[in-house]
Parts: C-alpha cells; structure tokens; sequence
C-alpha cells in the first residue's frame, strides 16, 4: 500500500490567515490525506470524528454530452433500482433501513454519485454502492416507473420559465453542439431508451481511468481503503467514451420565446475564461465586482438597488468540459425588460472599458480571500471542494494557496481581463416571458 | 420536488425562507450523546443567547432571531414584517444606505436575512475573528435604522418584482396560498408571509416604522451564535454590543385561532403554465405545547410511513403497484407558533387518474387509522429521522437556524432535546392514535392543479371562495 500524507491544509492555512482579532481562533485541524488502495484506486481523505457520519463523493469525468441526449440522466435514476441479488423494492428497503442516503447526478461533462451514512452502518452502505456501480439491474419494471417519472420531469420543465431561458441559451450558444443539449434530453428520446442503451452507457462511462473520489468521516484509514477497493476496483480500467467534438460558439443575438406569466426571465452570456488560463482569477474577481456576490456588485446596485427592476441579479464564471462561459440571470416585469438590459449593457460596457476602482478591486479580493473559509465548515463541504480540485488536477496544497492568486491581482490586471472577458457586443440573451403591451 | 426552497449564496439572495419542516424538523435535534456543545444565557435587557460550538473551521454562523413575523403584520398590510426584513439592509444614523453589506462584504462574510409566519432572521457567515465586528453592526440596526422615503419606495418595487418571481410565476406556489387562505381563516397564517400584491402595492413607511418599534428590541429577539465559539466570550461581545440596548416591554400579539372548517375543501386550479398536473392535501393541526409534544412525534413518524421515500405507503402503493402516480411527498410541520400543518403531495401521471388517487390516498390514511404500522415501518422511519438528524449536525448553519427558529417560537433547549428521546419512543399504538387525532379530514383542504381541461370534464375551474380578499 502506498500513501503519502499532506498535512495541515485545511486548519493550519485557516489559522494563519485569520490570526488576527479579539480572540484567537481555537478551530482544530483537519488533514487532507491523498491516498492510493491497495488496488490502485487514488482518492483524497480527510478523517472527522467529531460526529458518527462518512460522506463520500465520487464523480466519473463524461456525462451528457457524451451520450445521446437524456441518456445519462435516465442512467442515473436506475443505479439504485435494482442490482446485483437484490430488485429494486429491497435494494430501496435495505437503504432506507439503516438510513443510508446515496444518489447519483448527471451532468453535460461529468456523472457524479454521493453517499452519506452513519458510521456504524458502514458495512451496508458501502456493499450497497458496490451493488449500484458494478451490478445495476436495468430491470423491465423500474425502468417503465423512472421513465415516467423522468416524462414528469420533461412536463415540469417544459412549464418553469427559467428553465426554458436555460436550455434555450444552452442551445442558441452552442447551435448542434452536444453541449448545447439539456441533460434532460427530450421526451421523444426518454420514450425511446432501452436496457441494452443503459448498459451500454454504464460500461462506457463507469472507469477507473475518469474516476475521482473524496471521502470525510469517521473511518479508518485502511477500512476505507479496503471498501473502496470493493467499490471501484471492479471497473475497467479504461474508460470507452465518444469524444466530444470541437465546438464553435454563435455570434451575439438575442431570442425571445412568448411565455405565460408576470415576469420575463432573462439569461446572457458569451464564452468565458477557462480555469486553467493565468487570467482567471481576475477573471474572478472582475466578475465579483461586476455580478457576483452580495448586495454591492454593480449590477445588483444598479438594477435591483438604484432602480428596483428585479429582485434577483447575478453573474458567473462556469466551465463545461473544454467550454468555458460566463453567464447571469434575472427576472423582470415585462414592461422594465428594455430598461434592465439597457442598464446591463451600460454596466457591461462600463467594466469593459473602465474596469474596476481600486477601492472596489480592494474590498472585492477582501471578500473572496476573506470568504474561502466559509466553504470548509463541513464535511459535506469540504468533500465537495477536495472534488472540485482533483476534477481540475490540483493538489492539495492549492488550498493553502489558492488566496495568494486573489491577493497577485493588480488593478491592471483586471482592467485588462475585464476587457478581455467582457463583449457586450457579443451577448447571447435569451428572454422568455411576454412582449410588453403599451397602457 | 415541488417543495424544497434552498438556500442559495454566492450572490443569488433569498428572502423568504420557506422552512420546510420535515427536513428541517426531522433535524431538529442535537443528538444526547453531545449536548454539552450547546449553552444558552439571557442578558439584563432580555436578549437570549444561544451558542452552539463546533470547532472544525474557524467561521462562525451569527445570527439575529426576532419574534416577529407575517403573522405579525396588522390587518389590511400583509407583507410588511417581510418588506422591513428589506428596509433592515439600508441605512442607520452612523451608516449609509448599503454600508452594512459593504462592510460585511469587506471582512470576507456572506449575510443575508429570512422572514416566515413566525419570526424573522438576520445573519453573517464569518471568520470568528470578525464576531465583535458584525454583533456591533446587528446591534446599530436594532436601533438605530433610518427611513428614507425614496429607497424605501425603490424596495418596494423590488419586493414586487420578488412576489412576481416566487409567487406569481409559480403556479404551485400560488395553489399553496388560496389553500392556506382558506384552511386557516381567519388566523394570520391565511396570508402568504410575502402579503397579498394589492397589500404590498399600499404599504408604505410609516408602517414599517411602526413595525420596527414595535418589535425589534433585544427583549423580543434571540442571538445564535453556532461554529468557532464559546458562550464566555459570546457573552461578553454580546453585553457590550446588544447590552446597552433597552428592552420594549411591549405585549406580545395574541394568537388568533383558525376557525373550524364545516367540512372537507377542494379547491380546482387550472393553469395555463402547468404541464404536470399536482394534487396537494394540507391538515391544520392543533397548536404545538409540551402536552401534545409526544403525539406530534408520533404524527412526525406516521406522515414519514406514509409518503417519505421510496419505501413509504403511497410511493409502493400508487407509483409502485398502481402506476397512476409519477411523485409523492409529504411532510409534518407541528412546532408553529399557533396551528400546524402535515403535508401530502401527489404528482399523478395525468389528469385521468385524479381520482383514483385521491382514493387511494383516503384508502391508506384509513388503514393507518385503523390497523397498526409494521415493526419494520417504524424502525426505519426512526432510524431514518434520527439518521438526519446526525446528517444535519454537519452544519453549523442548519444548526444555527434549527434552534433559532424552535426557540424563536417559545421552545427551550430542553423541548429540542426531548424530541429526540419522544422519536425514540413512539410506539405502533401511538402512531395509530395520531392517526385518528390529527388526520382529521374535515380540518383539511385539497388543492388540485392541472393544465386547462376541456368543459366536460368534471374538475371545474377555479373556485371563488379561494381568491385573495381584494380590498
């Protein structure tokens, strides 16, 4: 068995940033241990014993896009509804009788599972999830049951205002690309989905190869080990994907779909800057000051504070395999639509040219270096963000690190990437809701 | 599905905080086995202090309780208890308008602020250094916030533009409102927390100050302090910060009762948005007190039996055996400042099969009525609250909000401790009795939602005695 352990990451960079202060912060310190199971299988561990739980994240790299649209996502309903000796009534009564909570979510790039149980039903849990992984049934009768309820699903969408400005921004963007497509796929293609289609996908998708996983809790280290060696070691090691194709992004343009209701839901964007690209983090940060958190980003003072248009605005940075975008969202009264992306365009172009104040730059890297803690007060948390940074091939240590990027980005720096990332010119909008009628 | 409202950060506000209790409830207990994580103190003007310590970060969850909230609101102004919520982030004497979220912004936290029926609640996320910082911001705005006309004219169309987003863009969520709106006249829980649009279009400042006299005062308030943090020094910020602030000595409101339905409602909403048609029973339970608090866990574990997971009553029987239904939920809802809900959802697999499940579903609350649930039930069903109540102990937030909101109410740490032991407890026998106690169908009301259906059919459309009052 070979291990190496990286200690004091969590607690010991947390304790240096935040030593100054009435009284000095007693937090203890987790370790993040990158481990390797006696079959070869890699993750990263961090051991908490303060409560009696283990949770456990996993995530295969491919998903939708990979895939026949909608494909993914019905194969991520059936893991649980049967497998191995057990259907799928006691595959569901054995989880719920010890507690355990396990799901699995499909998304464009990725497929992801996560498991929480108490400690002391370890054992099931984890034979469970082996179950679910290696030997999923696809049986006739539950596979009819997640068909109709994935039908619900596509007459629920169909009705949400905000989904319909998503999916048809996704498309519109990204016209005949796979990423384009909704996870969801249509309702013509769920009706059409087979056994022989889902186990073709598992065996395609389910690797060793694109597989990552993080685990907290209250388990031994070579216990864990040894389970996770029950759980994915079976797999090949190799994962058989399609490759996805090179994608070619639209031009700017704006598509209104007529929709019932009070408000219209907006969504713009254009292509992003990739998390691997030296300007993201002032890519970041630009973004911060622009659209990001809290009640003093410009355009929630703009829009929402300075002219009460909406309730909700915000923008992001988001990546979908080699796609990188940023996009934002906000719903509006039909009659102020014209008047809200006036404004958006008049910020966008503002940041564009402008950038950000130094006073604004200051008080903005201040919140995210400021705010990085917040998102390691759980375990829950904190296996989420040991996913995220083996999912873009960062070692631990990157949190330790991760703040000093904030802290590089000078004000030229943003002024340039502003410019870089934002083209108002180029803004992809979708709009649904209803023309505005003159009174 | 339909129900769950998370919480959302990274800049995606929430302000009205549907606490759906069967998650949150079902978590409502700090497990015996640690409850010495958990102190309570009051200081001389009356603030009561809850701190919940957990170590693993060094971030800390602060957080104001008021009890007030929109069953506060004074008749003919449903609405304000949450537009003030809005008008707490303007400006104070000392402070300009939005520098409070500036400042917080500045030192690396996230806030923001939640207004149910019962209580409303502010808080900061932050590094536990910065404790002093924001108790000395919550405690300026307790007393000291400023009105300006035109900000609050500006938050008004924002508060709008909310109900517009969250309510009247969601067909369920309007089907919610005209069902409470008649189960619980004329108690104030028969208004939305958010109000009534033609209300909120009236309200105006003086109102809010109104409110603000009225109600925030450190007698009338609880501080949750959960993470990175112990009760002597909490206590110490807390006396310096919200102790110089005097009490209001005001009288608390009186609980007004629903009154009692004659028989079973129906309500029928059609909707031109809805492709998936939803089927939603909501029984008014009678208000929570220790006497009733062992019965109510009984329900708790009885509603969880009958639609939780894929295992529960109604899953196997009407998705499972029948396929005439694509969802099921529900929920129990029992510690309320006055009356209670419990919740059943159904999504049937379209409108022809109304209904069949209807009838089922009054088939299996009979059978609960009548015959004992299994041994296996009612294992699993404790194994599984109590499962999440463990889950929920991961979150200093969760934790923060579950004692603020059950002691914003009028329970003491002990009442939270006891649900534990009361869960554990239950017997078949006692889930049988809850059955007949609480499952009243003649204090219920069913709401039915679906797509336009043509004129023969036998759902008729939307019944008057459901509409908001209009003047």
């Amino acid at each position: 068995m070979k291990h190496h352990t990286i200690n004091l990451i969590v607690g010991f960079f947390f304790l240096i940033a935040f030593s100054v202060g009435p009284f000095s912060s007693s937090a203890e310190a987790l370790e993040i241990r990158q481990l390797t199971s006696p079959k070869g299988i890699k993750l990263w561990f961090v051991k908490d014993t303060n409560l009696p739980i283990i949770q456990m994240r996993f995530l295969w790299r491919g998903g939708a896009a990979n895939f026949d649209p909608g494909l993914i996502r019905f194969l991520s309903t059936m893991l649980d509804e049967g497998a191995g000796d057990l259907d799928a009534t006691t595959f569901q009564t054995r989880k719920e009788d010890y507690g355990i909570k396990l799901s699995f979510s499909a998304e464009k790039d990725s497929f992801s599972g996560s498991l929480s149980t108490l400690s002391k039903h370890k054992d099931e849990a984890f034979s469970l999830l082996a179950l679910a992984v290696n030997k999923p049934r696809f049986a006739d009768t539950p596979l009819e049951r997640m068909r109709q309820a994935l039908m619900a699903g596509h007459r629920r969408s169909a009705s949400d205002s905000g989904t319909i400005a998503s999916e048809t921004w996704w498309q519109n963007t990204l016209a005949g690309h796979a990423y384009g497509n909704a996870v969801r796929g249509t309702p013509e293609f769920t009706q059409k989905v087979t056994q022989g289609m889902l186990r073709k996908a598992h065996r395609q998708l389910f690797a060793q190869d694109n597989l990552i996983i993080s685990v907290v809790g209250d388990i031994e280290e070579t216990d864990l080990l040894s389970q996770i060696d029950k759980i994915f070691a079976e797999l090949p090691v190799k994962n058989s994907l399609q490759q996805i194709k090179p994608f070619s992004t639209s031009d700017g343009s704006f598509v209104f779909v007529d929709f019932p209701g009070p408000q219209t839901e907006i969504i713009f964007g254009h292509i992003g800057i990739p998390f691997n690209d030296p300007d993201y983090y002032p890519a970041l940060v630009v973004n911060h000051i622009l659209g990001g958190g809290g009640f003093s980003a410009r355009l929630m003072t703009e829009i929402r504070e300075k002219r009460g248009l909406v309730y909700s605005v915000y923008s992001y940075l988001n990546e979908i395999g080699s796609l990188p975008v940023w996009m934002g969202r906000m719903g509006t009264s039909h009659k102020n639509v014209e008047e809200a992306l006036t404004v958006l365009h008049v910020e966008l172009q503002r940041m564009r040219e402008d950038g950000p104040t130094e006073i604004e730059l200051k008080n903005a890297k201040n919140y995210i270096m400021g705010s990085y803690a917040l998102g390691f007060d759980s375990g829950r948390k904190i296996a989420s963000k040991m996913l995220t940074a083996q999912y873009f091939g960062l070692p631990p240590s990157h949190f330790e690190k991760r703040n000093s990027y904030i802290e590089a980005v000078t004000l030229e720096d943003a002024r340039r990437v502003a410019r870089r990332l934002l083209k108002p010119d180029q803004l992809i909008i979708t709009a649904v809701g209803q023309k505005a009628t003159s009174e | 599905m339909l129900l769950r409202l998370s919480f959302r950060f990274s800049g995606r506000p929430f302000y009205i905080l549907l606490m759906i209790m069967s998650i949150a409830l079902s978590a409502c207990s700090q497990s015996r086995d640690n409850p010495q994580n958990i102190k309570t103190d009051t200081l001389p003007n009356g603030l009561e202090i809850v701190v919940i310590t957990d170590k693993r970060a060094p971030v800390i969850t602060h957080m104001v309780w008021y009890k007030a909230g929109a069953t506060d609101d004074p008749d003919g102004k449903s609405g304000i208890a949450h537009y003030f919520e809005h008008l707490m982030f303007k400006g104070t004497n000392t402070l300009a308008s939005g520098e409070f979220s500036e400042k917080i912004a500045m030192m690396g936290g996230s806030e923001n602020a939640f207004t149910s029926h019962d209580y409303t609640a502010y808080f900061q996320r932050i590094s536990s250094d910065r404790l002093g910082e924001v108790m000395k911001l919550e405690a300026d705005r307790m007393t000291n916030l400023v009105f300006v006309e035109a900000e609050a004219l500006s938050e008004q169309d924002v508060v709008l533009e909310e109900r517009a987003s969250r309510t009247d863009s969601s067909p369920l969520a309007l089907l919610g409102e005209k069902l409470r709106h008649v189960l619980h006249k004329p108690s104030p829980y028969a208004r939305p927390i958010i109000g009534w649009r033609h209300e909120i279009e009236k309200l105006n400042v003086e109102d809010a100050k109104d409110f603000y006299k009225r109600f925030y005062a450190p007698d009338n308030a609880i501080l949750v302090v959960a993470g990175d943090a112990d009760m002597p020094e909490v206590k110490k910020l807390a006396a310096r910060y919200y102790g110089a602030i005097p009490p209001a000595n005001k009288p608390k409101n009186q609980l007004i009762k629903a009154d009692n339905l004659s028989a079973p409602e129906t309500i029928y909403m059609q909707d031109v948005r809805t492709r998936q048609p939803v089927m939603q029973r909501i029984y008014r339970l009678p208000v929570w007190n220790r006497d009733n608090a062992k019965s109510f866990a009984a329900l708790e574990l009885l509603i969880e039996i009958l639609s939780s997971g894929t295992t529960g009553r109604l899953y196997q029987s009407l998705i499972v055996n029948e396929k005439i239904a694509v969802g099921v939920g529900g929920w129990a809802d029992t510690m309320r400042r006055a009356h209670g809900e419990a919740v059943v959802y159904i999504s049937p697999s379209d409108t022809t099969h109304i209904d069949s499940n209807i009838a089922l579903l009054d088939e299996e609350i009979k059978k609960l009525k009548t015959e004992q649930v299994t041994l296996q039930e009612l294992e699993r069903a404790k194994t599984k609250t109590l499962a999440d109540t463990l889950y929920a102990q991961d979150s200093q937030f969760a934790q923060a909000r579950i004692y603020g909101s059950l002691m914003s109410i009028g329970l003491t740490i002990e009442d939270v401790g006891r649900w534990t032991q009361d869960i554990e407890a239950v017997s078949a026998a006692d889930i049988l009795k809850a059955a007949n106690l609480y499952l009243d169908a003649s204090q219920s009301i069913t709401g039915l939602l679906t797509p336009p259906l043509d004129a023969p059919n036998k759902i008729k459309s939307g019944s008057e005695k459901a509409e908001a009052p209009t003047s």
